[in-house]
């Protein structure tokens, strides 16, 4: 049975988005039948062995930890609203070409993989549960292990002390693990660019939530941007389209 | 810590005693921030640690001592003595910027909390 939501024009404005796109990923990569929905299936069943304490995510405000359950047995609205994220995830690495790459949270599909199995990209992955997820899908899947993926590594200690600074010209991270209760780490991951980098941190305007507090300076994702807009180094763009965007480019010098 | 790199052989490089290591570190920070202590890192619940948040930052429910209310056509305050016309209760500036921080504590250690717990799921 497909999970219930409440739905908005905010989610019915990406199922016109997902009729009306078209690109090379676009059957290969889609929820319903692709590497996609072969890889939430898996990190669905991966994630429910661990026997998961619900307790601790009572809130139910981030999305983010549902991620594996919801898009194994999705709503067409969800679906959509995920699609469309996920698409201009890949536009923005397609156009930045990016040489080393880091990502947080990456998400099991021909896309990602097929960067792994490029040898004139280097990929880096944090040491994080999606990682361990990816990792533990990807050999079951024919198709990807026929890429022959490469790739690394590193852990939030390696980002924390500065060891990797200036290695990356593209990094696509969630806000999840960027945003701390002070802006140690988020600045740790701003010092990973390269001088003409880009980093894209994704769902910064709290899925939303952030658009539609009353008093928007009061909303607790408000300090962790101003963390990001207040390097005078760096340039700084929120892109306030579904769950928020920050592009962050560092100059060339 | 190094970057472990997979170039067809290696097997699994994810490791779940690192990744537990920087979850507690941050669970750990937040406890500290809430005066816990934080050598019952290995027994504290989640709960034990939002119920403290709670009480720390005591401002979850709306209860204001004035409550502005329009009363005859004009503004007046409502002191809840007559609860029969009940004025708006709202957060001073300084106690909603207080429950910003509250819920930002919040959400940090509860994604940390839940990493953790399937990182060691994994060891």
């Amino acid at each position: 049975m497909a999970v219930q939501f409440g739905v908005s024009d905010l989610f019915r404005k990406n199922v016109v988005a997902l009729e009306l796109t078209k690109t090379r990923h676009t059957e290969m990569d889609n929820f319903r039948t692709g590497a996609r929905a072969d890889f939430y299936n898996h990190g669905k069943n991966y994630v429910a062995a661990l026997n998961p304490d619900k307790r601790a995510i009572a809130g139910a405000h981030d999305p983010y930890f549902m991620m594996h359950e919801v898009c194994a047995d999705v709503h067409p609205e969800w679906e959509a609203h995920i699609w469309t994220s996920a698409a201009m995830r890949m536009f923005l690495i397609d156009m930045a070409n990016p040489t080393d790459i880091l990502f947080t949270g990456p998400e099991g599909c021909r896309h990602t993989m097929e960067l792994c199995g490029d040898s004139s990209t280097n990929v880096t992955f944090l040491n994080s549960m999606d990682f361990a997820i990816l990792e533990d899908w990807w050999p079951t899947s024919p198709d990807m292990s026929a890429l022959n993926p490469k790739y690394s590594v590193c852990d939030m200690e390696d980002i924390e002390d500065g060891s990797l600074a200036g290695t990356f010209d593209y990094i696509e991270a969630h806000f999840a693990h960027v945003m701390g209760v002070d802006s140690k780490i988020s600045d740790a991951y701003l010092n990973l660019l390269k001088p003409g980098g880009t980093m894209v941190v994704l769902c910064t305007g709290a899925y939303k939530g952030l658009y539609r507090n009353q008093t928007m300076i009061h909303h607790n994702y408000y300090e962790p941007n101003m963390a990001l807009l207040n390097r005078s180094d760096l340039d700084v763009t929120h892109y306030p389209i579904d769950p928020g965007y920050t592009v962050i480019q560092r100059p060339a010098s | 810590m190094a970057i472990r790199t997979f170039t067809g052989s290696e097997g699994s490089i994810y490791s779940a005693t690192n990744d537990v290591n920087w979850q507690e570190e941050q669970i750990a920070f937040v406890m500290a921030i809430l005066g816990m202590d934080i050598d019952a890192i290995d027994t504290v619940t989640i709960d034990e640690i939002i119920e403290t948040s709670r009480a720390l930052f005591d401002v979850s429910i709306l209860n204001s001592a004035i409550k502005p209310i329009l009363v005859g056509g004009k503004v007046a305050s409502d002191s809840g003595a007559d609860s029969s016309v009940e004025g708006k209760n709202y957060r001073h500036a300084s106690e909603s910027w207080i429950a910003a921080q509250k819920v930002q504590l919040e959400e940090v250690v509860r994604r940390n909390f839940h990493w953790r717990h399937l990182a060691k799921g994994v060891m």
